[in-house]
């Protein structure tokens, strides 16, 4: 699997668990403050964030393909 | 319009004066900076931009009227639910790394400028890249459109004597004006200014809400008694529909023809980097900070209809200096903040429009065009846009979100051929634009059926159209490269 594809499949899995899927309303009581499933959502954002940024810095360059065998820009297929 | 304290009374409408006059300043230093009459040089000043410039213009391009006054209104209307654009304004940033490395590695060695080059350099078939072209220019003329509406809404509801027309006309007079100055260099300097304006005045709309307000008092405690079903958790429609959500948004944003540009346009790999690094926090401090705003105000002032929400925002303001009268200098700064996230995008996606349709439909046909005649054949392409636009806003009736939606819903296609164009040669020309015109032609199908009143859901299954038109799209390219095979082996292009 190519690093491209690990990084989608990262990224769609992390974006899926952002959305509250297991709170519904018979398991989410009404109790003081902001609802549950709002604040697992914030939650799960930041951590997605955290994890989009650090895969920026690390895989840039790979993403790129400044150092493989077939980045010359200008070879044709 | 009721009688009522207005933000912006003599004192507001002096600083947005002052505002613009400095933006025009700002514009005509961008022209004597020209280096030369280039395209080049004219739509991505030069690719230069360094880490402050490039930062702060995509953070003036991406974060638009549609955040201050499309996001704050949807959270009126939908409550909790629409934190899902905190995700989806994150997810942008996700898109970038998925193919800003290798883009911008490719388009710093054959000089792309708009992101039909490089479709055009991939796949080597013109009707691909001009119907790229065309998608990306139909979907930035209804972001123009979306954005000169939200500006005309403000001043009408800041105000108590400036009609829509008068604040449409204006800013759209000014940013053309400034636009065809200096061209990305103008654009991109005036979004430094408009950038830090606009985080400075989301942060005080913010502070002032939760301190002056007691903002965490009326969210937790005021906001239940007046809409309780807010915090009921989503319906699985719902959340269908907030996955949906952010694939449209979040992968379509980052598609947008005018930050491509920003990335050609960074000066070199690690301040394209540190500055997307810096980005995906940024909903955070802006995007947040602006649904706050909706469901204070869903508190603070309840029933307000369809379209009054998409006002929330100066409503709120309104209602603020109405409770807290000092504070309005202060607010004055939030005022220069929402003009400068609209004039900003405005400017950015007049710049890539007027590019796309020189470079990639102009151009072409007159293959003998000195660079002189071209950039001035763009210019006057904005102004003629502009004049469009104006009208065009002063008539629509749909709601600020829904203009957005509808853009997207578009964008979103020319993401196969982009995305998999970028990190495989196993997909071919013919099927990503046949994919590419049956999934625009759904999407557009579908669009149609609801604007003319059938009874058909907006979603269906909670599922954007434009998501149906690219899983169809994407179904048609693997298919017909599939079949075709005409490259078995390898894993990138060019």
């Amino acid at each position: 699997m190519t690093l491209v594809l690990k990084l989608f499949i990262s990224v769609l899995i992390l974006i899926v668990i952002t959305v509250p899927w297991f709170y519904t309303a018979e398991a989410s009581p009404v109790d003081e403050g902001l609802p549950n499933w709002f604040i697992y959502s914030l939650f799960m954002s930041v951590v997605f964030s955290l994890f989009i940024s650090y895969a920026i810095g690390r895989f840039w360059d790979q993403l790129a393909g400044e150092n493989s065998m077939d980045s010359d820009p200008d070879k044709k297929d | 319009m009721e009688k009522g304290i207005f933000i912006l009374d003599s004192t507001g409408i002096a600083v947005v004066i002052v505002y613009l006059i400095l933006l025009i300043i700002i514009g005509l230093a961008g022209r004597f900076a020209r280096k030369e009459n280039s395209l080049d040089d004219f739509y991505l000043g030069g690719r230069n931009l360094g880490i402050i410039v490039l930062l702060l213009t995509l953070y003036a391009t991406q974060y638009s009227g549609n955040t201050l006054f499309g996001f704050s209104g949807s959270a009126y209307r939908n409550g909790f639910w629409f934190l899902l654009s905190v995700t989806f304004m994150m997810a942008v940033i996700a898109g970038y790394l998925l193919f800003a490395p290798r883009l911008y590695y490719l388009s710093r060695h054959k000089r792309y400028l708009t992101t039909s080059d490089f479709i055009q350099d991939r796949y080597n078939f013109r009707p691909l890249s001009i119907l790229v072209s065309l998608i990306g220019i139909v979907a930035l003329c209804n972001f123009i459109l979306s954005n000169l509406k939200a500006i005309g809404l403000f001043v009408e509801s800041g105000s108590a004597n400036i009609s829509m027309a008068q604040g449409v006309i204006t800013f759209a007079f000014i940013v053309v004006l400034y636009e065809t100055l200096g061209g990305m260099r103008s654009v991109a300097w005036t979004d430094v200014l408009q950038g830090l304006v606009l985080f400075v005045g989301c942060l005080l709309i913010f502070g002032v809400i939760i301190f002056k307000l007691d903002g965490l008092h009326v969210l937790t405690v005021n906001l239940r008694e007046v809409r309780p079903e807010f915090w009921n958790p989503p319906t699985f429609d719902q959340k269908l529909s907030w996955l949906s959500s952010i694939l449209i948004v979040g992968f379509g944003i980052s598609l947008y023809p005018q930050a491509i540009q920003r990335i050609y346009a960074a000066k070199s790999k690690s301040v394209l980097k540190r500055s997307l690094q810096v980005m995906v926090f940024l909903p955070i401090v802006t995007t947040l900070f602006m649904l706050t705003v909706g469901w204070v105000g869903a508190a603070k002032i309840p029933d307000l209809g369809k379209e009054a929400s998409d006002t929330i925002t100066v409503q709120m303001l309104n209602f603020i200096i109405t409770e807290v009268p000092h504070l309005q200098v202060l607010l004055i700064v939030f005022v220069a903040a929402v003009f400068a996230a609209i004039m900003s995008t405005v400017d950015s996606s007049l710049l890539s429009i007027s590019s796309s349709i020189t470079k990639d439909i102009y151009a072409p046909l007159r293959p003998h065009s000195s660079q002189a005649e071209l950039t001035l054949f763009g210019k006057l392409i904005s102004w003629m846009l502009m004049a469009a636009m104006t009208v065009l806003a002063l008539i629509t009736q749909d709601t600020i979100w829904r203009l957005i939606e509808i853009k997207l819903e578009l964008l979103i296609q020319i993401a196969p051929a982009i995305f998999l164009g970028i990190h495989t040669k196993k997909v071919c020309a013919v099927p990503v634009f046949a994919g590419l015109i049956v999934g625009t032609a759904i999407t557009l199908l579908y669009v149609i059926a609801i604007k003319l009143g059938s009874d058909i859901p907006v979603r269906p299954f909670g599922i954007h159209a434009g998501l149906w038109g690219l899983i169809v799209n994407l179904a048609i390219i693997g298919l017909g490269s599939f079949l075709k095979n005409e490259s078995p082996d390898g894993e990138k292009l060019t």
